[in-house]
């Protein structure tokens, strides 16, 4: 778990961010198109409809964008968590300005009828993603981020923004929540 | 305290992976880049030349009001220094921008008895203070102000005069009480030199007077003189 990102590409992913922060737009381009699909699907399992997804994605990089000069380049793909924070803080503020949609109401992702890769959604599947959806936000963010993106801890707290043992807490409420609902 | 195993749901979130990686819709991936670009340079144009002027007149604005207060505290600060201290230099440089924009030689040489005076505070400060290497260099920048103020009197039209005179003649009888009684406080050595620029304007005072009445007295005795010589004449 963790992945740890080849050395090249991370070197070029440098070099990329040094670029943007110097007004190259051709180079955070390329950094748009090497984090998009992360976003995009991050804000996805979040806010289940296509169009918002991708409306926020561009949002988050555009903010990203104008933030760049501010960003410090460090070891480790903090970029990646740099723009997860940015859209994080996007998907919030959609709840927030949403009105509150009743449990029972919540559509099914109907996106995933449309899967490439024929995927059999089994019942327990679709019992855990629910579960997973109906975790508090904070929470439901720790879980995407550590288990699904394949974060480490550290990344997942400059992500969300918090200290990594809050985050280490954060992510033992939500799997002792997600157990219980599905032993249930 | 029995730690608890979570591998289990764990790996079931894992297993969700393929599920969770949805791609984007072919058409939000056509051109996504270029799309991204250009809407950042039609904000960027939209932005552009109104936050230049923004952030060019709030930038002006900002440093203006940081050098002139700058500029103004230092001023502020120098008023009160005298000889030997970092700003005093300044409180000179002030002076002589107060007097190069005096209006008239009358509020000129009201402005080099107010010179003078600050001269004589000066002096006294540093005897206070005991900082005696700075008295004698002191003492003669206070001779060369009440010359200065002396010397900028005369020129004013006789009419104006009168009154310039009374103005500076009160300022040095206060000076040079300030004065005496700062030599009662100190040692030999610093109470000459004070007693120098006591008589220093002692003479200016003099001076005031006594060149016109030496003037008279001159023309009255050169006056005599030439009736003397005419009689001597006269009787040869």
């Amino acid at each position: 778990m963790g992945a740890r990102m080849p050395q090249m590409f991370e070197k070029g992913e440098r070099k990329l961010i040094k670029s943007a922060k110097k007004g190259d737009k051709e180079a955070f381009g390329d950094l748009y198109e090497m984090h998009l699909k992360r976003i995009y699907r991050f804000l996805f399992f979040q806010l289940k409809d296509e169009q918002t997804a991708e409306d926020l994605t561009e949002e988050t990089f555009i903010k990203a964008w104008d933030k760049i000069s501010s960003f410090r380049i460090k070891r480790g793909g903090t970029f990646k968590a740099w723009v997860f924070k940015i859209a994080q803080n996007l998907a919030l503020d959609y709840f927030r300005k949403k009105p509150t949609i009743p449990l029972s109401e919540i559509p099914e992702p109907k996106s995933y009828d449309n899967l490439e890769e024929k995927i059999d959604l089994d019942e327990k599947s679709e019992e855990l993603i629910k579960a997973i959806d109906r975790l508090p936000t904070a929470l439901k963010q720790a879980v995407i981020l550590r288990y699904l993106e394949e974060l480490p801890y550290v990344q997942v707290a400059k992500a969300l923004g918090k200290r990594k043992s809050t985050v280490r807490v954060m992510v033992f409420r939500a799997l002792k929540i997600l157990r219980k609902e599905l032993q249930e | 305290m029995k730690k608890q195993d979570f591998s289990n749901i764990e790996k079931k979130i894992i297993q969700q992976q393929p599920v969770y990686k949805k791609a984007p819709r072919e058409q939000f991936m056509f051109s996504a880049k270029n799309r991204l670009i250009n809407k950042l340079i039609l904000i960027e144009e939209k932005r552009g030349e109104r936050s230049i002027w923004k952030f060019s007149s709030k930038f002006a604005a900002a440093l203006l009001i940081y050098v002139v207060g700058i500029g103004l505290g230092v001023i502020i600060a120098s008023e009160r220094t005298i000889p030997g201290q970092l700003l005093y230099p300044v409180k000179r440089f002030n002076e002589s921008l107060i007097v190069g924009t005096a209006i008239g030689p009358e509020q000129k040489a009201l402005v080099k008895v107010e010179i003078t005076k600050r001269r004589v505070d000066e002096l006294v400060q540093l005897v206070d203070d005991q900082q005696y290497g700075e008295v004698k260099k002191a003492t003669q920048e206070l001779k060369k102000a009440a010359e200065e103020t002396k010397n900028q009197i005369e020129k004013l039209p006789e009419d104006r005069k009168k009154q310039s005179k009374e103005t500076a003649k009160k300022s040095f009888r206060e000076g040079k009480a300030k004065l005496s009684k700062a030599a009662e406080k100190s040692d030999d050595l610093i109470r000459s030199e004070i007693e120098a620029a006591i008589k220093i304007l002692d003479d200016e005072e003099e001076n005031g007077d006594g060149e016109v009445k030496g003037k008279k007295k001159h023309d009255q005795s050169g006056a005599e003189n030439k009736k003397g010589k005419d009689k001597d004449e006269d009787e040869q």
